[in-house]
């Protein structure tokens, strides 16, 4: 693996693919929970990987290699998160006029369907509190340093995932 | 401590986050507690699921052409300015400004949906996409203009709730619209402002199509 990297830094691009292929099941998995949509998880798993190649100069080793685009990969689909905000909250429109007329609801999950797809219906803030917590090990602080936000809301979002959770799994 | 105190902390405790004190305080309520037993089991057994998912999942397709196809000369290397994904949608809009301005003498109706057929790619440079802009634009308003007095025809018989929200939203995207325009025109060659605006002005004849179909719900 250290070959591979020095080869890599050096420019290999064969050496970056093998990089590449040792570690993209777990980038995608992880990119694919976060957005919890595939084209987005695609997407978010390309950018990490380009970013990594942009940075690997810097990559000294006092990590493991599937450490570091790990956080480069969470790294990039928060900063992604925060532009996609940023855009739509110009166009954010107040509640919805014809809802009011049809009854439309915002869809439940139903209960019963599997942890994934669960996982997947999770308000944005809750899922990713989720995945980075109870699926990928982060600590709350670290979670409140990623997001900017304070390691209590991290707590809080943590327990409303866990709760809706429960709910849509009828646990 | 209450119960409901002790249920607050039942996260904490499956998380080994508590004091030893008060985590021998809160097992001991727990073993008490036909609810907090359920409720620590149920904690359990989700952390245990989420635990077991698997950790790699493999994309349906193969990424790698689209990753070693942005691989570069890093000494030299920047960001694209934009993602692929509004890369092609800022194409494709060029292609639907060309195919729209060949539409213009279609009927109304028809021109309230923009989402024309790409017919080539446009290979302009910015001035030029800049004119195809204004009269791209201007069909949107001409088509939200009929959508606005077939609305007019038909408010009275909305509820006036209805009738608030679309006018709030309308104004919302209004002003929208006036800020994309502003940065519009401070870089003209924008082609993320300009897919805003276009956004906006999409966003703009959804609501009022839904809403002027609304009274037939």
């Amino acid at each position: 693996m250290e070959s591979l990297i020095r080869r890599a830094q050096a420019g290999d691009t064969e050496a970056f693919e093998r990089l590449y292929r040792a570690n993209v099941g777990r980038i995608y998995a992880l990119c694919l929970r976060l957005a919890g949509d595939p084209v987005r998880a695609e997407e978010l798993t390309q950018d990490a990987f380009v970013r990594a190649w942009e940075k690997l100069g810097s990559f000294r080793g006092d990590a493991a290699f599937s450490t570091w685009i790990h956080r480069i990969a969470v790294n990039g689909f928060l900063m992604s998160t925060r532009a996609d905000n940023r855009r739509s909250s110009r166009l954010k429109v107040v509640g919805d006029p014809v809802e009011v007329e049809s009854g439309a609801r915002q869809p439940v999950p139903e209960a019963g369907i599997d942890l994934e797809r669960a996982v997947g219906a999770l308000p944005d803030g809750a899922r990713t509190v989720f995945v980075l917590h109870d699926v990928e090990g982060y600590q709350h602080k670290e979670i409140a340093e990623l997001m900017n936000i304070a390691p209590g809301t991290s707590k809080s979002q943590l327990h409303r995932a866990r709760k809706l959770l429960r709910e849509a799994l009828d646990r | 401590m209450s119960h409901d105190r002790y249920a607050e902390l039942l996260n904490d405790l499956v998380d080994g986050r508590l004091e030893p004190g008060l985590e021998a305080e809160t097992k001991a309520h727990v073993g008490e507690c036909a609810d907090c037993t359920r409720e620590v089991e149920a904690l359990r057994s989700l952390l245990a699921d989420a635990g077991r998912l698997p950790r790699s999942i493999e994309p349906s397709r193969d990424l790698w052409p689209g990753v070693s196809n942005r691989l570069g000369d890093r000494s030299r290397r920047r960001r694209p300015f934009l993602r692929p994904r509004y890369a092609v949608a800022a194409v494709a809009l060029l292609a639907v400004a060309f195919s729209l301005t060949q539409a213009r003498t279609k009927k109304a109706r028809e021109r309230t949906a923009p989402r024309a057929t790409i017919e080539q790619p446009a290979a302009a440079g910015f001035v030029s996409l800049t004119d195809q802009w204004r009269r791209t634009e201007a069909t949107y308003e001409q088509a939200a203009v009929e959508l606005q007095e077939a609305l007019d025809a038909v408010r009275e018989e909305l509820d006036p709730e209805t009738v608030a929200r679309i006018e709030t939203n309308l104004e919302i995207i209004d002003d929208a619209i006036r800020e994309s325009r502003a940065a519009l025109a401070d870089d003209p060659g924008n082609l993320e402002v300009l897919q805003l605006l276009a956004a906006v002005h999409e966003k703009k004849l959804d609501l009022l199509k839904r809403a002027t179909r609304s009274r037939s719900l």
